[in-house]
């Protein structure tokens, strides 16, 4: 029994490794069939957004007044509107400025909340004492009228929608980074950087931010479905998308119900594609939460996991 | 506890400031201010000579912006008066309480019905973990999140009518009058308010039970040799509900926010529709008065939620 390996038998334990992104999407795909499902919601959302000249059969808001308020046929999918516009390619160019919208007030937001969170526990003292008393404020008033009074200020547009929905969206999130920021500030090599005068900015960007760098892709992946629902739902009021943009919450509130007698399918499909890509959105992020989560077993980075397990075999198969 | 209850207090002073203060500058940041607006409408598409000075020294904007501030404040903590409405000329306060029970028994009736469904659901899921029944009802409950409300609320408006001929009851009639016909208006704005809040309880509660399931006092109730019935209702539920309890308490402005869109698709005369209704018409007053009013609620709910849950749970201190 020899303790040194040679080539040969490295190469045959050490299993070829993947990229870890890969690694993710494939346990994903083998445990999780309603993540799978997800996956390929936002997936073909976001295929559906950046594709969507290509993919929609007609212009967006091509008016054909010869043809308004027809049932499904073969040259309109899912029928027109009052204004003969094809209800699928709509729905289509919907889901581009869902997707632009979702993604971008997401990252937005989560800009904001690392910014005030990360600050605010680092700095600590009276500082972060009187921003978690201006956080707390800011999320007593309820998050709606935040959102109307922001855009009836800002007027309609969609810059104005993702800045009116990052910034109360990112103060609420900044208390779960701060949490985060405070447990990163207790480890031992980090107090230690702080000893030998390691300055406030450096600190954040080598130390803490890789340190809380999965969370933050856990806390985006689960409130991308978050943003398109407020979304949809400023649209419907109103006070979303400028009027000439399709937006599936407009579509609802619009066509759907001025037309509800005549052609109640108008209303169903923008919110049922909506319900669809929500759902979708919530079961990928639980999917990703639950197969990232070191602290769970079986998460992908810890000790028993697959990889392990393998690696575990191996061994024991060439060490006879 | 008391220090912390007495802590607790002292820290909504500066919470109540910022509140206040992001409340009236939200406002006061309007572009192409009230004079502009109350100028448009008095002149209809005519021109008409107003004077500007006057209108602006009613309205009060002729000082700097923190004697503005300062006087909004002190009219409200002295007199209860939060002004009044612009286009209206009613005071505000008066204005709010005549809409408020409308939005409070919405809500309410949101925040019962939801959880009355999510909660047994919620413990039988916990109870059959991994079995069929617990993958069919966490389906449904991440789908219960997410399923808009106002687009359910719109296809409850509008297929009943297209295919049998009902819809909703527009009038309102008080609790006081008439008990039923009342409940029967709210029933349904309630029940579509409620899933979302129903599905977001259903997880937690599930999570709670399971993580409660493995403590050792439920491994010494099962080794006693109690049934399931009295192991889960008696001993698991209790411990389990207490961060349910504060997630019903601090969802205030959740419901809040469906309770706005549900009374604009079932044109219920609450709050909610009060607050559109000045978005629309650019009523700056009212618009303050309304998000202060309810700021001040959901802040006080919170306290409340805050304080009960170190009531109910003493292993926690929030120090």
């Amino acid at each position: 029994m020899t303790t040194e390996t040679t080539t040969a038998e490295r190469a045959f334990v050490e299993p070829k490794r993947r990229p870890y992104w890969i690694q993710v999407v494939i346990r994903i795909i083998k445990e999780k069939p309603l993540g799978t499902f997800g996956l390929i919601v936002v997936v073909l959302l976001i295929l559906a957004g950046v594709f969507a000249d290509f993919l929609a059969p007609y212009p967006m808001n091509k008016i054909n007044l010869a043809d308004t308020l027809s049932p499904p046929s073969l040259t309109h999918w899912l029928g027109t509107d009052n204004l003969g516009r094809d209800v699928f390619s709509n729905i289509i160019y919907g889901a581009r400025v869902s997707m632009i919208i979702g993604f971008t007030a997401t990252f937005a937001s989560m800009v904001v909340s690392i910014i005030i969170g990360a600050l605010s526990a680092q700095i600590g003292g009276l500082f972060d004492m009187i921003m978690q008393r201006f956080v707390d404020a800011w999320m007593c008033i309820p998050g709606l009228m935040i959102l109307l009074i922001m855009m009836s200020i800002l007027g309609k547009g969609m810059p104005q929608m993702i800045a009116a929905m990052a910034i109360p969206g990112g103060i609420g999130g900044s208390r779960m980074i701060r949490s985060a920021v405070l447990a990163v500030k207790a480890y031992p090599y980090v107090e230690a950087e702080r000893a030998i005068g390691c300055g406030l900015f450096p600190l954040l960007y080598r130390h803490v931010l890789p340190n809380i760098a999965p969370l933050i892709i856990l806390a985006a992946a689960m409130q991308v479905g978050g943003m398109i629902m407020m979304e949809s739902g400023l649209s419907f009021l109103g006070y979303g998308v400028p009027p000439g943009v399709p937006s599936w919450g407009s579509m609802l509130s619009q066509e759907g119900r001025q037309y509800m007698e005549i052609a109640p399918a108008l209303a169903f499909w923008p919110g049922f594609v909506l319900s669809i890509v929500i759902f979708g959105s919530n079961m990928f992020g639980d999917a990703l939460r639950d197969i990232l989560d070191p602290r769970l077993k079986g998460g992908v980075g810890s000790y028993t996991g697959p990889d392990a397990k393998k690696l575990k075999k191996m061994k024991a198969k060439t060490s006879m | 506890m008391t220090s912390y209850i007495i802590r607790r207090i002292l820290w909504l002073i500066p919470t109540l400031f910022f509140v206040t203060v992001i409340n009236f500058l939200l406002v006061r940041w309007v572009p192409g201010s009230a004079v502009d607006v109350i100028e448009a409408t008095l002149s209809q598409g005519g021109t008409v000579n107003i004077d500007r000075q006057a209108i602006i020294h009613m309205l009060g904007l002729d000082v700097p912006v923190h004697i503005q501030y300062i006087k909004w404040i002190s009219g409200i903590v002295l007199h209860f008066d939060f002004g009044t409405s612009l286009i209206q000329g009613r005071p505000i306060l008066d204005m709010i309480v005549e809409r408020l029970p409308v939005t409070i028994e919405l809500g309410l009736f949101s925040l019962i019905i939801g959880n009355a469904i999510a909660v047994p659901l919620g413990i039988i899921t916990a109870a059959r973990q991994d079995t069929m029944i617990d993958y069919v009802l966490r389906s449904i409950s991440v789908a219960l999140i997410a399923i808009p409300g106002f687009w359910l609320g719109t296809l409850v408006m509008i297929y009943p009518s297209v295919w049998w001929g009902w819809s909703p009851p527009v009038e309102l009639i008080p609790f006081t009058k008439d008990p039923l016909g009342n409940l029967y208006m709210f029933i349904i704005p309630g029940v579509i308010n409620g899933t979302m809040m129903s599905g977001m309880s259903m997880r937690l509660i599930r999570t709670q039970m399971l993580e409660v399931a493995r403590q050792d006092y439920i491994r010494t109730a099962w080794a006693k040799g109690l049934d399931e019935k009295t192991v889960l209702l008696r001993h698991a539920v209790r411990n389990a509900f207490i961060p349910v309890l504060t997630m019903w308490g601090n969802s205030l402005g959740m419901i809040f926010g469906g309770v706005v869109i549900m009374e604009q698709i079932f044109c219920i005369p609450g709050m909610g529709l009060l607050m559109l209704q000045a978005l629309n018409n650019r009523d700056y007053p009212l618009i303050c008065g309304i998000t202060l009013f309810m700021s001040i609620i959901v802040m006080f709910s919170n306290l409340i939620t805050d304080i009960s849950y170190t009531w109910l749970d003493p292993r926690v201190r929030f120090d």
